[in-house]
């Protein structure tokens, strides 16, 4: 996580001229960068910015720091400070077309937990830049989106497909897990190719990226499941006993009109039906910095996270590592049990409806998702007994946070309505939800 | 999974005795006991007397015998692996007991060498004694618990012998062993019973159905500090505990829900579904082995699940004759994993009736609610209780509903619900579950 971008938020110090701009320009909304001398275009410090102006007097904030300085002709002077007051940066710059650029100098956060006596470690040399907001389109817009490639690698040097801005709605389609009924290249590597990446106008480091599931409908009316229980799931000793039937037919017919599946008839099973219930098993951001995960894997940026619950009118809220956030989806099931035992759900493509929203600064440390009934919080790690812990403890501080509750009250209220779904057991990580019910929740005093 | 079988014979004089023979008719159904060094092993036997000779089955051996006076000796012949030898005894009253030598694995029950071990015969005592003979028509028993015990284990004095089929009206102490009348008995997750079933044997499984499971006082207790299994390190240290949250409830039956009795400003208006569950199920643990209440195997004991309430039957395999079914630890409510280590602990009023399925002996604990088949996993980690849960519950759709690998496989991948039912005992416990409605007609 990019902890250290936001302490190393500072300030900046020199001088540079604003060629063609008058003070009364800079009002307004701005995207700030900071980059140091070891950061990288996928590293850099974003913060939202807003500037005021008052004759050459500038004033304003940069993320959490207030913002003061001037402009002057083409030159700008900024000074920074933290929210008790100190001094954290100094920045000079100019402007050039609509955005200002400059040198710098930012005193670095102390690290947290660091003793109040530590020396102040020296100031960095830093390049910034100003870019404006990109403008809202007077009302939301509704696009169709035929994809035109689809990615298997989450990263943040994934190209954008499309840029939308909160509010609006996008039709588009997945492809399944292995992708078929892809009229179009494949990016990247290995299985779970996605469906974007989404560029989200206005959502920085930081933010939560809302993504609200709209619509979800099978495109196609079968679909393929595996027939082996996975490690995981099962003892060794059930493993090494099981005798699988390498012809076993797991090709489903997929009826959404009816909302059933049908298995073809076996001996045991002459008629296995089961409910549809279509779900996208991978919904994903870009990962912090250069992190880069094939489309199978799942972390804290979401990815393969495999919920049963994913569905149609669910959603999800995704800390924000990347300008853009830069949403994928993809990996849909028409109905999955529990843990995905077998490896696979009923991986087939799909078409999908979903609207985005951004919530400034209140970024999570995992995934987390709404229902009609639940409040819940992923804990994706690499072992069960963490993710339970991380589970709980998001959705704890999440809950805390929002109904303003103290450390006791939060565990009574656990003790008597959690719920745990063990989500993913065969991936490369481990998922695990922790839910609460809303009609529980609607019984607290905010 | 131990299938170690330990000696009851304290307890077979209190077999039904409505089947004394007159003169020398021995014909009937009969339980064996055989015993080398170890444990007994037990048996289900039939008798056919014709004359002087005998004829009969022993679990699933053969009986050629012959009678003479008091004198009983029985030639046993293996089938599908059952002991074979010979048996030579006297008739005692309504008991046949003496010696003989044996050899086999056991009846072929749990992959273990038994008696005869490693098919080499060996010496033996054994013990016959009438099958119980159940009452014309279930009876219904009410029964007042003043043994609270906090041990599971086969050495505890059964408090009442009930037959499958009879209907017990009782009631448990919250898991601190206060009664509804505030009476203090034994705590520490301590159980009722135990009931000894009549006619179980090791290798048999009872069917416990809770008839009933309801509140029968007005307060609980919960603890509010959160378990360390649950949260992260960074969580726990960082916990701020406020001592004016108390965790007492008052409970109102009558409306199905629970309240804070003194809550805290933001918990005002709080209330919680009532769902009375029974925490501990158990029977005596296999072999020697003692547990204290609070702990969870395959014997059952503190399961923790929230849906062990009324209307559920839970499946308990035996370890010893009579099972010695014990109950106890009833919660009001109870969220998943149980994290704050207790929920909301209360006395209950619970009836109950068993039903026992002969010769059908599975790994751990199962259940079967309205909605769905069931199977417990305890292990000593989150992933063991997964893999257990999985698997036994994989094993028993497969047997019930002749399914094969690859299809119990593809039912699962499809509709297979896990619950994690606790986290913070001596043991952890996953459930695996499938809907019945899944499986409906598939038989």
């Amino acid at each position: 996580m990019n902890k250290k971008l936001y302490a190393g938020i500072l300030a900046l110090i020199s001088a540079l001229a604003l060629p063609h701009v008058s003070a009364a320009d800079a009002s307004g909304d701005w995207v700030g960068q900071l980059t140091g001398p070891f950061d990288s275009e996928y590293t850099a410090q974003y913060n939202h910015v807003t500037l005021k102006t008052n004759g050459d007097r500038l004033s304003g904030s940069w993320g959490t720091y207030s913002l003061t300085g001037t402009v002057t002709g083409g030159k700008v002077t900024i000074s920074l400070a933290d929210p008790a007051g100190k001094p954290a940066a100094t920045l000079t710059g100019a402007m050039t077309e609509d955005s200002f650029a400059g040198t710098g100098s930012v005193i670095p956060a102390r690290r947290p937990g660091a003793s109040a006596t530590a020396p102040t470690p020296p100031p960095n040399a830093v390049t910034w830049k100003l870019t404006r907001v990109a403008a809202p389109p007077a009302k939301p817009r509704t696009f169709d989106y035929d994809p035109k490639f689809f990615y298997g690698t989450y990263s943040a040097a994934e190209a954008p497909a499309m840029h939308i801005f909160p509010g609006d709605t996008v039709n588009t389609r997945t492809v399944d897990t292995a992708g078929r009924d892809a009229n179009a290249p494949r990016h990247g590597t290995g299985g779970d190719v996605n469906t974007g990446p989404f560029y989200v106008e206005g959502a920085l480091p930081g933010d939560t990226l809302v993504v609200k599931l709209i619509k979800l409908r099978p495109n196609v009316p079968t679909a393929r499941q595996g027939s082996r229980f996975n490690q995981y799931a099962v003892t060794q000793a059930y493993a090494l006993a099981a005798k699988y039937d390498p012809n076993f037919n797991g090709q489903w017919m997929v009826d959404p009109d009816k909302g059933i599946a049908t298995l073809p008839a076996s001996p045991g099973l002459p008629h296995l039906t089961v409910p549809v219930k279509t779900m996208l098993g991978c919904i994903s951001v870009a990962p912090p910095g250069e992190e880069q995960y094939r489309g199978t894997d799942l972390g804290p940026y979401g990815g393969n996270l495999d919920y049963n619950d994913n569905v149609a009118g669910t959603t999800l809220y995704f800390p924000v590592f990347h300008p853009g956030a830069l949403l994928g989806m993809g990996d849909a099931h028409g109905a999955m049990g529990d843990g995905e035992v077998v490896g696979t759900g009923l991986e087939m493509p799909i078409d999908v409806t979903f609207t985005v929203d951004v919530m400034r600064g209140s970024a999570t440390s995992q995934v987390r998702a709404e229902t009609g009934d639940y409040l819940i919080s992923f804990g994706v790690s690499g072992s069960v007994p963490e993710s339970i812990q991380l589970a709980t403890t998001q959705l704890a501080e999440w809950i805390k946070k929002d109904y303003k509750l103290n450390d006791s009250e939060i565990a009574l209220l656990f003790g008597d309505v959690l719920k745990y779904d063990i989500t993913e057991l065969v991936d490369p990580r481990f998922n695990v939800a922790a839910k609460v019910p809303k009609s529980v929740l609607a019984t607290l005093n905010k | 999974m131990s299938r170690h079988w330990i000696h009851v014979t304290a307890f077979s004089g209190l077999l039904a005795l409505s089947g004394l023979c007159f003169g020398a008719d021995l014909s009937g159904d009969w339980i064996a006991q055989i015993a080398s060094t170890g444990e007994p092993q037990y048996y289900r036997v039939s008798l056919h007397v014709d004359g002087s000779a005998m004829t009969g089955m022993l679990g699933r051996s053969k009986i050629e015998g012959a009678v003479a006076g008091s004198k009983v000796d029985l030639k046993l012949t293996a089938t599908e692996g059952g002991p074979a030898g010979t048996l030579n005894g006297t008739l005692t009253g309504d008991t046949i007991s003496g010696s003989g030598t044996v050899s086999g694995n056991g009846g072929g029950r749990g992959g273990r060498g038994g008696v005869g071990r490693g098919g080499v015969a060996g010496p033996v005592t054994f013990k016959l004694t009438r099958a119980p003979v159940p009452p014309a028509s279930p009876r219904t028993i009410n029964f007042e618990p003043t043994n609270f015990y906090a041990t599971y284990s086969a050495a505890v004095k059964p408090a009442l012998n009930i037959f499958p089929g009879d209907v017990v009206h009782t009631w448990t102490a919250d898991a601190g062993g206060v009664d509804a009348k505030g009476v203090q008995h034994r705590g520490g997750d301590s159980n009722i019973g135990p009931f000894y079933i009549e006619g179980a044997i090791p290798g048999d499984t009872i069917a416990v159905h809770l008839l009933k499971v309801r509140t029968n006082r007005s307060t609980a207790r919960q603890g509010t500090r959160i378990n360390a299994h649950t949260v992260t390190a960074a969580y726990l240290v960082s916990a701020e505990y406020d001592s004016a949250v108390t965790g007492e409830w008052t409970l109102l039956p009558e409306k199905g829900i629970a309240v804070p009795t003194h809550p805290s400003a933001h918990m005002k208006n709080y209330s919680v579904p009532l769902k009375p569950m029974l925490g501990c199920i158990s029977v005596a643990p296999a072999g020697d082995e003692q547990y204290r209440a609070g702990d969870l195997g395959p014997f059952g004991g503190n399961l923790d699940y929230n849906d062990n309430v009324e209307g559920t039957t839970v499946y308990l395999p035996v370890f010893h004759a009579g099972a010695l079914l014990g109950m106890g630890d009833g919660h009001a409510a109870m969220g998943d994993g149980e994290v704050t280590n207790s929920a909301l602990e209360t006395s209950m009023d619970v009836d109950f009736s068993v039903d026992l399925i002969k010769g059908e002996l599975s790994g751990q604990v199962r259940a079967e609610t309205k909605d769905y088949l069931i199977a417990f996993g305890i292990g000593g980690s989150v992933p063991d209780s997964i893999q257990i849960a999985t698997s036994q519950l994989a094993t028993w759709v497969k047997k019930d509903y002749k399914l094969s690998d690859s299809e119990v496989a593809i039912l699962f991948a499809s509709t297979l619900k896990y619950d994690i039912a606790e986290l913070v005992d001596s043991k952890y416990n996953v459930v695996a579950k499938v809907p019945k409605s899944v499986l409906a007609g598939m038989k």
